[in-house]
């Protein structure tokens, strides 16, 4: 990382750090309407000047002043509040945006009520009485509400902009999370020192061996630190992966295991979350076929069925004997992989495990299907 | 020396006793490619020192020494990479090997298995395995048992046993409306039941707390434990306390 990048990070952690402070928010906060309200003051002091140059300055100081203070101190939390409670997702955004139409009018009206009891108390101070409107109450109230819509809109927009960046960024941070857990995984420590065990093996009894499988351990190693940064590549590259594994695993737990691996050609170039066959490739080994002794078999198929990629790993193991959560939980290898579908695709994605009629352990993965 | 080599892997396996053909005073008796083989190979031939992998599906090396009773041969972990076991290897093992290792690290390593052997420490070693098992697994009793029976060797889970009782050298299983045998003194395998799940009634007899449907007063402060299957066992006032407590 450049230098220039690292500071300008460094500038976003203090930051981050000051308006971390509660008090200190609050302080930046207020002055902010401050300022919004000594903006309109200004305004306002002109207009009332340019019809009568001996305005004084404190009746529209207290009118912007008021009006600013009710809004940011008191309504903008209470907006926030019911913003982040009326979602706007499929089949609430209506119901979500009708009760913001309707809730402007309580809006306006607390305002009003806010600032009309400020400006009275001030006019009073000063020996004066304050009336709102003139005598025609209704017209500034419709005056009032038409600025209130405005404002009203600005406040909620603001807040789900925010919470749709917030929502984004922590996306990423969980995506990355788990894209990092992924390319450990794969580089698992287990699997490179009983590798190279293995190759160490390999040497007293067949050089030309031995060479071959660092020629394909390093394959893999760099195939995986190519593809474990992005978080989706063409399934074909991550066969090619799985095949550099599977030559290594056949090379340390003998070559009796089948393995069958069948892809649609139109699945060679769908797109699929980097590195994501391996680890189901590998529980297939470790909880399924390492414990049968004879005829082991693994099936790795991969197939496009109505817009779906469909992967499938299926071994002739005893099959599962945990329910879901259990091989969900931490340590089985499979939990990554399902927070990495999660990250990725959200609802538009199943991970199902099923034990299959004539025995063995199935692991299903259903993804849409997007060409490469 | 008698070795029995235990891994998952067959090339590990083959490195392994390459190495140790080269050595005058060792005969490898066996090999095993998983946890279970291993304890029922350990069982049967009895070798002074078994080269033990962690890591293997069904049964890791610790579960295979769990089930063991009686004598246990002095063990060698051979594991890859696993920070929690090298951390109570350090403490309690006799000594490990990180794989991948070289002719010098095997030297070392038998040289210490030599020494062990000539001092034969047992129960001290007994001890320290125990200790190391409980460290490394995070339980400090046993999950199951090995059994032969009708000479098949059979793994028990310890929550199915009902009752055991102590025959002489032997101790009786009870399981269901099966009994087996093992050779073990009851006191030895009571260090080893976790004392939430089982208690002693009777000089002779230890049962599943699961299993206890009720207690009967008896004779002069004797009492009887009834078993939810209807087994009568007297319990003798000396171990009152171990029921009342739980």
């Amino acid at each position: 990382m450049g230098t220039g990048a690292q500071s300008e990070m460094d500038g976003r952690v203090r930051f981050d750090e000051l308006i971390a402070n509660r008090g200190l928010r609050w302080v930046l906060y207020t002055a902010a309407w401050t300022i919004i309200g000594l903006v309109n003051f200004g305004s306002a002091l002109l207009g009332m000047r340019r019809v009568s140059p001996d305005f004084p300055a404190w009746p529209p100081l207290t009118w912007e002043l008021s009006s600013a203070y009710v809004i940011g101190l008191g309504l903008v939390p209470l907006l926030v509040w019911v913003t982040h409670r009326l979602e706007f997702r499929r089949g609430t955004w209506l119901g979500s945006l009708i009760a913001h139409f309707l809730l402007t009018v309580p809006f306006s009206l607390l305002h009003v009520a806010g600032m009309v009891t400020i400006r009275k108390a001030v006019y009073w101070l000063h020996g004066l009485s304050y009336n709102f409107g003139n005598g025609n109450l209704l017209r500034e109230l419709l005056f009032e509400y038409y600025k209130d819509i405005q404002t009203y809109w600005i406040i909620v927009l603001v807040t789900l902009g925010f919470e749709y960046y917030n929502r984004y960024r922590e996306r990423g941070q969980r995506l990355a999370e788990a894209q990092l857990q992924n390319l450990r995984d794969q580089l698992n420590p287990h699997f490179l020192f009983n590798t190279l065990n293995m190759i160490s093996s390999k040497m007293y009894e067949d050089v030309g061996q031995a060479d071959v499988m660092i020629t394909r351990l390093s394959d893999l190693l760099r195939l995986t630190l190519r593809t474990s940064s992005q978080p989706e590549v063409p399934l074909q590259t991550d066969l090619e992966a799985l095949d550099l594994y599977l030559d290594i695993m056949k090379a340390r737990f003998a070559d009796e295991i089948r393995i069958e691996v069948n892809v649609d050609p139109s699945a060679r170039d769908a797109l699929a979350p980097s590195l994501i066959l391996q680890p189901l490739v590998e529980n297939a080994f470790r909880h399924g076929v390492a414990q049968i002794t004879e005829g082991a078999q693994i099936r790795i198929g991969a197939a496009v069925n109505d817009h779906t990629l469909v992967l499938r790993v299926s071994d002739n193991g005893p099959g599962f004997e945990a329910p879901r959560e259990n091989l969900l939980s931490r340590g089985f290898g499979l939990s990554n992989t399902a927070s990495r579908l999660q990250q990725l695709y959200g609802d538009r994605h199943s991970l199902e495990f099923t034990n299959c009629p004539e025995g063995g352990a199935e692991v299903v993965i259903q993804i849409p299907y997007r060409s490469a | 020396m008698r070795v029995l080599v235990v891994d998952d892997e067959p090339p590990a396996r083959r490195k392994l006793m390459n190495f140790l053909r080269e050595e005058r005073d060792v005969e490898i008796v066996g090999e095993a490619g998983n946890g279970a083989k291993a304890a029922a190979l350990i069982e049967e031939l009895e070798p002074d020192v078994v080269f033990l992998d962690v890591q293997m599906p069904g049964m890791t090396g610790f579960e295979v020494l769990e089930t063991l009773g009686g004598r246990v041969p002095l063990i060698v972990f051979v594991t890859a990479y696993d920070q929690y076991a090298v951390k109570a290897f350090e403490v309690h093992a006799l000594d490990y090997l990180l794989k991948p290792f070289d002719r010098d690290r095997l030297q070392t390593c038998l040289s210490r298995v030599r020494d062990q052997i000539s001092r034969s420490a047992g129960a001290d070693l007994q001890a320290r395995m125990q200790k190391l098992i409980a460290e490394a697994t995070g339980r400090a009793y046993a999950t199951r048992l090995m059994v032969k029976h009708h000479g098949r060797v059979v793994f028990l889970q310890i929550r199915d046993v009902d009752w055991i009782k102590a025959l002489a050298n032997y101790v009786e299983l009870h399981v269901g409306a099966q009994t087996y045998m093992i050779r073990e003194t009851l006191n030895s395998l009571e260090s080893r039941l976790d004392p939430d799940l089982f208690a002693r009634v009777h000089r002779s007899v230890i049962v599943n707390l699961d299993r206890i449907k009720e207690l009967q007063p008896w004779s002069h402060n004797d009492y009887l434990v009834i078993l939810k299957d209807g087994t009568e066992i007297r319990m003798s006032r000396r171990y009152h306390r171990n029921l009342k407590d739980g």
